[in-house]
């Protein structure tokens, strides 16, 4: 009982579309991160005022002109939510792009090469894991003084472990295989093992690493410029933002809704996370070719 | 021979996004007391997946339908407590590998005991003794010691002996043994063979004897039954179907084994891979892979004719079958 | 000169617990060019362990490995020397020997793009032919090995290991993971191969029938020691060492008649705690005082046979035969 296939246009581009991303939370993961990097890209074209321009209307609730009210300097809440994005959302890949660079690095050498290097890399791994995450970087700011730049290190400095901790064990894991030792008989050299079975193998689980740890470096960014440890006023920072709120709870807006922001983007990260990690089986790449 | 099994009609599918797969395809059988019951076939067979049906084990989303009338009960349709109560009383089964069957924490004795307490009632004593009783019935060197060591310390055929006294804890009437001996070397296997020889006559305990090893299956199933793709294509007693083998199927299987004779090095293998549940051929499923195919063979099912005493076969090619149909 | 030879190899395996495991305890095997050598033994008798010797993969303790006349090396950091990629090692698992996120085309020309000794336009030729000469489809190569079946992906590590124009491998229970119906289609090319590329093989399995079946000579080992050699008819029709016939009659015939294969009784000793003298003669029907002291070695007798058991040494000191005293 063959059932009659729609000839609407947007149905057949649909179907087009293989099997693995065509799942609800892919879709909703990739069209919240996708709205919100436009936000942060057009944010300055989009925002109705100037996110630092301060103005007599304090403490306004959300009404026709400022659309999520004011705050306790009259700044119009929704333009700094979007502004707030042009902080978060780049600083965040930068965070995650030098944390998986050095961790995979220092894990990938560990893995690869053994011995003290092994040790030392996972020793110091386990250190950073030993100490709650937020106390740590605390620390490191304390250390360095308070700043979004310091901030963002030391967001690295607690998030390496994870991506070396990955990379080390698929490394090692790999470099094991049958598959390794057929290469190394057939003549290859140990790097090109590294190269030709590892990377592949690695890339995968790498990238959807990266992608669910933006959702935490976001989370930890706003969570250290909450403790005032991080973004400096004026600057629109969510977290900033959250911390002021709280100061001020019965203007409930300044502080929810870039809460909300926060849980938005970071529930994003995490679904594109969860379905690239899908997507990634070798299986599915066979659905996503149409092979 | 009195029938201690009767299973009639078994369909095993598994639910899928895409609609029911088909493991089980409407097989019918009857296993009598004491008799050891071959049931043959490869991979993707669905031979295992029967056995598991009449435990109530089926994995999660798979379904069942059907009859299987174990005195005069039905063991598909059978409560949660009921079925509890049968399984291990009633029917038991030995797996493959006694490594991941063995609790690996426990030591012999209370693998032994836990059983035989919960099941029977007895008491800490009496379940004791019956375990060194079931050990040394296995032939399991020192009992008193083994019942104080834990699985790991065992070599595999000890560890099958070991899951074979488990099963018998409760005297059940009809043990399903699903590739018994298939982890274990030859020289064990052969122990393994005696002793579920000796039991089978001892304890007039029926055996579901489920295996791709042709050789086992000729050493001590009393009938064999070749299942293909979920379907039954060959059965009868064990010395005519693995003797003069008739389904092409069966022959293949028979021809790809090494001959004691042979002059020519070339074994005559089916060409093709076994059928999964998945892409199962329309019609007969053999007959992608089958000497004597028929233009019919790729539409029509066949269906399991008694063609003399006890034999039953699935294939309309054969000459005495189509005889019987005209 | 054999294509391959083994002298008294050992190789130790450290346990977790620190007691070092003898798994490979002394034990001399050739192979010739063209010719399928099987392997056979029981779990603990050392024949995965002496495979892996024979190519390289793991160090041996003493004795020696040599193909074509020198020494294998143990495989390193560094890339393996170029003779000794005429060496090739198939595995058994044909589901972890391959790499599942690599089209099986890509590896197919590993050896090609290792070895350079094929120029890149020619590779796509040499996939294709070698897919051709195990019997795939050349459409195959363009597949991922989930979407093969373990025949198939049998195969797939066949090709590859033929990509590197080898003229000796070693298969380490190559049909084992397979169907029953698939072991014969890949038994017969196994000697399709060694007949046509006149390449030599040795076939470690447990499985006994299949490789009376498709080797030419056969050896026995028993807990780290090779205990009897022979063509392998010859071995079938008249096993000279009690282990060999204890192996040949515990296998149950195919044939319905409902006969029980013989056991043998005992257990396989731990190879770290191997009995005194031969290893055998616990579980020996013929065992004698000698026995029980001193292990006896593996003698040639005649054409292209050796035993090692004393039941045969004794006959041989009366009866004063020629023939080569060298081991083999």
């Amino acid at each position: 009982m063959a059932a009659t296939r729609s000839a609407n246009p947007v149905a057949k581009a649909w179907r087009r579309i293989p099997g693995a991303w065509r799942q609800p939370l892919t879709i909703v993961g990739f069209v919240l991160v996708a709205t919100w990097l436009l936000v942060a890209l057009l944010a300055p074209w989009i925002a109705p005022y100037d996110p630092l321009a301060q103005s007599a209307a304090l403490f306004q609730p959300p009404s026709a002109a400022h659309l999520l009210g004011t705050d306790e300097l009259g700044r119009d809440v929704f333009t700094r939510l979007l502004w707030g994005a042009r902080i978060s959302i780049p600083l965040a890949m930068m965070l995650v792009v030098l944390a998986f660079t050095i961790g995979g690095t220092l894990g990938g050498l560990a893995g690869y090469l053994g011995g003290w290097i092994d040790e030392l890399v996972m020793r110091g791994a386990d250190f950073v894991f030993a100490v709650p995450t937020i106390l740590l970087a605390m620390a490191v700011v304390a250390a360095l003084g308070p700043g979004l730049f310091h901030a963002v290190l030391a967001v690295v400095l607690v998030s390496w472990p994870g991506h070396a901790r990955v990379v080390r064990g698929l490394v090692r894991s790999t470099m094991q295989s049958e598959y390794v030792a057929v290469g190394r008989l057939l003549g290859s050299p140990a790097y090109r093992a590294l190269a030709v079975d590892v990377l592949p193998n690695v890339a995968g689980p790498v990238i959807v690493l990266a992608a669910l740890e933006m959702g935490n470096a976001i989370l930890l960014l706003s969570a250290l410029s909450f403790l005032g440890l991080g973004a400096r006023p004026p600057a629109a920072e969510w977290g900033s933002m959250v911390s002021t709120g709280a100061e001020h709870f019965e203007a409930w807006w300044i502080g929810v809704f870039p809460g909300f922001a926060i849980v938005s983007i970071v529930l994003a990260f995490n679904f594109l996370g969860d379905s690239l990690r899908d997507a990634f089986d070798p299986k599915a790449i066979i659905k996503a070719r149409g092979a | 021979m009195t029938t201690l099994l009767s299973v009639e009609d078994l369909r095993v599918w598994l639910d899928t996004a895409s609609g029911p797969l088909s493991i089980v395809d409407a097989i019918s059988f009857e296993i009598g007391v004491g008799q050891v019951f071959g049931l043959a076939g490869e991979s993707g067979s669905g031979k295992t997946i029967t056995a598991l049906a009449l435990l109530g084990l089926l994995p999660p989303g798979a379904r069942a339908s059907g009859a299987a009338i174990l005195d005069g009960r039905d063991l598909l349709t059978m409560r949660a407590a009921q079925r509890r109560r049968t399984r291990g009383r009633e029917i038991a089964m030995v797996f493959q590998d006694p490594m991941s069957s063995l609790h690996p924490m426990l030591t012999i004795e209370r693998q032994l005991t836990e059983h035989m307490r919960y099941q029977l009632g007895m008491s800490g004593a009496e379940a004791r003794r019956r375990a060194v009783e079931l050990l040394t019935d296995v032939r399991i060197p020192d009992p008193e010691a083994a019942m104080r060591a834990y699985p790991h310390q065992f070599s595999g055929g000890m560890r099958q002996r070991i899951q074979i006294a488990i099963s018998l804890a409760c005297d059940p009437r009809l043990l399903v043994a699903d590739e018994p001996t298939t982890a274990l070397d030859v020289t064990v296997q052969a122990g393994i063979l005696h002793l579920l020889h000796r039991l089978c006559r001892e304890k007039d305990l029926a055996v579901m004897l489920i295996t791709h090893d042709l050789g086992v299956l000729s050493a001590l199933a009393d009938t064999v039954t070749v299942m293909y793709a979920g379907r039954i294509v060959e059965s009868g007693p064990t010395i005519q179907v693995m003797g003069r083998p008739r389904h092409p199927y069966t022959r293949g299987l028979v021809d790809s084994l090494p001959h004691p004779e042979a002059k020519d090095r070339v074994l005559v293998p089916i060409a093709g891979d076994p059928a999964s549940p998945e892409s199962r051929p329309a019609g007969c499923a053999f007959h992608p892979r089958c000497r004597y195919v028929e233009p019919a063979c790729s539409t029509d099912v066949p269906v399991l004719i008694q063609v003399d005493d006890g034999r039953g076969m699935a294939c309309p090619v054969d000459p005495l079958v189509a005889g019987l149909k005209r | 000169m054999s294509l391959l030879e083994l002298r008294d190899v050992e190789v130790i395996y450290q346990r977790r617990d620190g007691a070092p495991v003898p798994a490979v305890a002394g034990a001399s095997l050739d192979v010739e060019a063209g010719e399928i050598v099987g392997l056979v033994g029981e779990t603990g008798c050392g024949k995965t362990s002496l495979a892996r010797a024979a190519v390289g993969l793991v160090p041996i303790a003493s004795g020696t490995v040599a193909f074509e006349g020198r020494p294998v090396h143990v495989l390193s950091r560094r890339a393996r020397p170029a003779r000794e990629r005429r060496l090739q090692l198939v595995f058994q698992n044909p589901y972890e020997s391959i790499n599942p996120r690599r089209t099986v085309g890509a590896q197919v020309a590993d050896a090609f793009a290792i070895g350079r000794t094929v120029p890149r336009s020619k590779w796509r030729q040499g996939v294709d032919d070698l897919l051709q000469r195990v019997g795939l489809p050349a459409s195959i190569s363009r597949r991922f090995p989930h979407q093969l079946s373990g025949g198939q992906r049998q195969r797939i590590a066949i090709a590859r290991a033929l990509a590197a124009d080898p003229s000796m491998i070693v298969l380490d229970e190559p049909l084992s993971a397979l169907d029953a119906s698939v072991q014969a289609q890949v038994a017969n090319l196994l000697v399709e191969l060694a007949r046509d590329l006149q390449v030599g093989m040795l076939l470690i399995s447990h499985d006994l029938a299949i490789v009376r079946h498709v080797a030419h000579r056969t050896a026995v080992m028993y807990l780290g020691l090779v205990v009897e050699t022979a063509p392998t008819a010859e071995l079938w029709k008249a096993p000279k060492h009690p282990y060999t016939k204890a192996l040949i009659a515990s296998i149950p015939h195919a044939d319905g008649a409902g006969h029980l294969p013989a056991a043998l009784s005992g257990e396989i000793p731990d190879p770290a705690r191997p009995p005194a003298g031969c290893r055998f003669h616990p579980r020996c029907s013929r065992v004698m005082d000698k026995c029980r002291t001193e292990a006896p070695q593996l003698v040639a007798k005649e054409a292209g046979r050796a035993v090692a058991c004393w039941l045969y040494e004794e006959l041989m000191v009366h009866d004063q035969v020629g023939g080569r005293e060298a081991r083999s």
